[in-house]
């Protein structure tokens, strides 16, 4: 009886830690501000513009030379009126945002497309992370029913990218969970 | 056992899949390009599968806790072996773990040297120095060649600027600048790009080593030179090299409305770029090292913390599991002992090993073997005596020193005419007490048993259900020895009710014969004289005298005859009888005998009940009459004294102690017999009437025990007598034999 009753404990002692580091890992330090598609030649593209921040933690370990490393997730979605929606296509960038010292700049690279930016301060980098502008997203042919389209966009921190001795602390961290709330944005094509 | 094996399986593959686990986990804080991504997996499934080990031991001491509370056999050996167990791995382990702890951090510290720190320090900034000072030259050059395109601005002021807004009608147009002029200066400069751009960001003119589109500076770098302020940057190229980016205001015609100034990209050397390549590199891994000095030693130490709380985990599991397993066939022993002190001597233990303590099972399952076969040997023996008890016609009592009755045997129990059978257990006295017709019997045995004597002999009468019965006790001590494990007595208990009344009958026949003899004898010539003599003087005497001879002559003539039928009765009884068989209907032969009462006693009720299904009986009916005239007519006779007389016969079948027997009942509601009388109401001469010879009752007891069968006589505890006959079904009238 001893043990059922220990064994209980312990599930409502790890479901309540559990519930209060998502709700520490909830608050986004990510802020998209707007979403507009365009078409142009059939392919659907994307421009964003973000407010990007970054914590204590990941500033400092960003100056000791850790790159950090941001997904974009991009996904088109259908939107059903009862459940929830069916994803269509689901498509994600990486960048890397890394100090170079000797020039004593910020060196932000988008891993998909290969280019990459040199920004002379963290804030400039961030700023230019958040500025999301034309960036393709599909070929439009691909989606046959173009009814009641959606496109969400998330841009979060990736932790499991640290080196491993910090992901243990990012993990448990709140200064480390850097994730904006899934934008989503009616498609009319 | 099946359940067991698979739970012990199942724990070894867990601790397996822990040990696989951790050695990954080591592999992802060394490596973190191989396993990094799966690291905090790894911590994570490595906890949950400590805890899990955890909560095993848990219930194993819960489990152990439970067993030292209810005093469970090998409890206790399980506890020591598991604590000797635990400590010879715990303290080893630990031991190597603050070591460990101890050299990790050492280890890690040893890596950043304060030297080393300093000379990458001092590179990076030499590395810096030497790329500024070539930057400061290459500024030098940019404004140099701004200075002397600043002379051209003439030349430049006639520009159609509209024209370059369109790239593809500057190429047509007569206005493009000289490129071979931007492209000269570019090559006498090592520039890897120029580019004269406009305030509003329009490239007026440009040269480009390669055929790239140029590389054009951001908004902020426009506007800082605008203002007047050059620009110069060293930046990182996308293929890692490092070139030079520098702005540099035109000062062409202070009139004109438009502003320029000249873009130029200087790259450095390829072994420039290795050098500083090496350095930055170098560098950069030493700054992040240094800054996860701290979070790799934690890792290193969570790392050896969970595989410290593993083996300790594992070894305490092991230590449980072994434990339980050494003391396993101990506590079976136990459980076996138990069982054969209960007695159980069916308990066999399975033998599951070679060693000694196989070996010890083995010889306990030998001892209980043996055990169970004397157990069962003497068992046998046992039933040997007691079934030889229960066909003894004597009865068997066994007595322990306190007068326990260990030993009853079926004819002690009929033989008293006990109304229970089972009374092992209880003392002698009580037997006694519980049966009211033993009461006497408890005075006379009581002091015999308790006697010092080792054999006594003792006779005595007990008034049983059909009658009074004559039994011999004889008791012999047995004395403990290895046969007998206590000091115990044993009485033997022989009726001899028919010897004495045989030997009573006898002498009583005897008398009967003699008297007979004795009186009938004179009695006819007593009678024949008597009438002689009346016949020869009654008619010569006088009137007188003649009256006084006729009395005295008849009065002897009549007490003559009186004698003669009292004679009769003597010889009757005397006789040796000779009984004449044949099939009788019961029923009809008592109908008849009451009809004639009832002729004769017209005021009394006679009840007759009588079961159904009565069979025919062999017997003499002529003598079976006379029985139940005698009684009938006692019976009547007595009730007649109260009231007009009322009697019940009943006839039924009856068990009684595992006999079958017919049983004919004779109730009257008279005045009863006097208690003194009861006793010998059956022997001659005994009668509680005024009149009569005393011998009918004796007479019927006569007849009956000539048809095997037994009479009693009983007061009732209401009202008057109750007479009792029961003739055996296995003996001469039963039913088989009228069959015959």
């Amino acid at each position: 009886m001893h043990i059922y009753r220990f064994l209980t404990i312990l599930s409502v002692s790890i479901s309540s830690v559990a519930l209060f580091s998502h709700s520490a890992m909830a608050a986004p330090d990510i802020k998209f501000l707007s979403v507009e598609s365009q078409l142009s030649n059939n392919i659907l593209s994307i421009t964003a513009d973000a407010e990007v921040g970054l914590a204590k933690d990941p500033t400092e370990a960003l100056q000791s030379g850790v790159p950090l490393f941001f997904d974009l997730h991009i996904e088109i979605l259908r939107n059903r009126k009862y459940i929830w929606d069916r994803d269509l296509f689901k498509t994600k960038y990486t960048y890397s945002l890394q100090r170079h010292t000797l020039s004593k700049k910020y060196v932000l690279k988008n891993l998909i497309t290969d280019t990459q930016q040199v920004h002379s301060s963290i804030a400039k980098a961030l700023e230019s992370l958040g500025q999301i502008r034309k960036l393709a997203v599909i070929d439009i042919e691909e989606l046959t029913d173009r009814k009641n389209l959606v496109i969400a966009i998330q841009l979060e921190l990736k932790i499991s990218a640290l080196p491993a001795p910090m992901m243990p602390l990012a993990y448990v961290s709140p200064q480390w969970h850097i994730s904006s709330r899934k934008y989503k944005s009616k498609l009319d094509l | 056992m099946r359940i067991r094996n698979t739970a012990s399986f199942l724990v070894t593959l867990l601790i397996l899949s822990l040990l696989g686990s951790l050695i990954l986990m080591s592999g992802a804080i060394q490596n973190s390009g191989q396993f990094g991504a799966l690291y905090p997996a790894l911590l994570l499934s490595n906890s949950i599968g400590i805890l899990v080990l955890m909560i095993l031991i848990a219930a194993n001491i819960f489990r152990l806790l439970k067993q030292l509370r209810a005093k469970e056999a090998g409890a206790r050996l399980t506890l020591r072996m598991v604590i000797i167990f635990t400590v010879l791995a715990v303290v080893p382990v630990t031991i190597v773990y603050s070591f460990s702890l101890d050299f990790l951090r050492k280890g890690v510290d040893s890596w950043f040297d304060l030297q080393v720190s300093d000379a990458l320090s001092d590179s990076l900034e030499l590395s810096r120095e030497s790329l500024e000072l070539r930057t400061r030259q290459l500024l030098k050059q940019t404004e140099k060649m701004a200075e002397e395109m600043s002379r051209q601005s003439a030349e430049l002021s006639a520009l159609n600027l509209d024209a370059l807004k369109r790239p593809s009608a500057l190429l047509n147009s007569q206005h493009i600048p000289n490129p071979s002029r931007l492209d000269q200066m570019r090559s006498q400069n090592g520039a890897e790009e120029l580019i004269i751009m406009s305030g509003d960001a329009l490239v007026i003119s440009s040269s480009e080593k390669s055929d790239l589109l140029p590389s054009l500076p951001s908004e902020s770098i426009q506007s800082q030179v605008m203002q007047g302020q050059s620009y110069i940057g060293l930046n990182p190229s996308q293929s890692g090299d490092l070139f030079v980016r520098i702005a540099v205001k035109l000062n062409v015609n202070q009139n004109s409305p438009s502003q320029y100034f000249l873009h130029a990209i200087y790259p450095f050397s390829s072994r420039i770029n290795n050098l500083t390549d090496r350095v930055e590199i170098a560098y950069a891994q030493y700054n992040e090292l240094s800054y996860l000095r701290e979070k790799l030693t934690l890792s290193f130490a969570m790392t050896l913390t969970l595989v410290l709380l593993f083996s300790i985990a594992a070894a305490v599991w092991a230590a449980f599991y072994s434990a339980r397993r050494i003391s396993a066939p101990i506590r079976d022993l136990a459980a076996g002992t138990a069982a054969i002190a209960r007695g159980d001597y069916t308990k066999s233990l399975p033998v599951q090993s070679n060693d000694e303590i196989g070996f010890l099972v083995d010889s306990f399952n030998s001892m209980t073997n043996r055990i169970a076969r004397a157990r069962n040997q003497v068992e046998m023996q046992r039933e040997y005596l007691d079934t030889l008890l229960s066909q003894l016609s004597s009865g068997v009592m066994a007595l322990t020193n306190q007068n326990i009755i260990t030993t009853l045997n079926p004819a002690a129990v009929k033989l008293l005419d006990l109304q229970q059978v089972d009374y092992k257990g209880g003392t002698i006295e009580s037997l006694c007490r519980t049966n009211t017709h033993l009461n006497a019997l408890e005075k006379e045995l009581i002091p015999l048993i308790n006697d010092s004597r080792e054999d006594w002999q003792t006779q005595s009468t007990i008034l049983a259900g059909e009658g009074s019965r004559e039994l011999i006790f004889k008791g012999t001590k047995l004395k403990s020895d290895d046969r007998v494990p206590q000091d115990s007595l044993v009485i033997v208990v022989e009726d001899i009710t028919a010897i004495i009344q045989g030997q009573r009958d006898a002498a009583w026949s005897e008398v009967a014969r003699r008297l007979a003899h004795e009186i009938k004898n004179p009695l006819t010539p007593i009678q024949l004289a008597t009438e002689r003599l009346r016949l020869k003087y009654l008619t010569k005497l006088g009137k007188t005298d003649s009256k006084l001879l006729e009395r005295l002559t008849r009065t002897i003539i009549q007490q003559v005859e009186t004698m003669k039928t009292m004679v009769n009765s003597f010889s009757e009884y005397a006789n040796v009888p000779v009984i004449r068989r044949e099939k009788v209907d019961l029923r009809d032969l008592i109908e008849d005998t009451l009809d004639f009462f009832k002729t004769a006693y017209p005021k009394a009720t006679i009840e007759l009940k009588i079961t159904e299904g009565i069979p025919e009986i062999n017997a003499d009916p002529l003598r079976l009459r006379q029985v139940f005239n005698n009684l009938i007519k006692n019976a009547l006779e007595a009730s007649s004294e109260i009231g007009g007389g009322h009697i019940i016969v009943s006839v039924r079948e009856v068990e009684y102690i595992q006999s079958h027997y017919f049983e004919i009942l004779i109730s009257d509601y008279g005045t009863g017999i006097p208690d003194e009388l009861i006793a010998s109401i059956f022997e001659p001469y005994v009668t509680n009437k005024n009149k009569g010879s005393g011998l009918g009752l004796a007479i019927v007891k006569k007849i009956v025990e000539e048809h095997h069968g037994v009479v009693s006589l009983k007061n009732k505890t209401d009202q008057g007598v109750l007479v009792t006959i029961r003739f055996p079904i296995t003996k001469s009238i039963s039913a088989l034999e009228v069959a015959e």
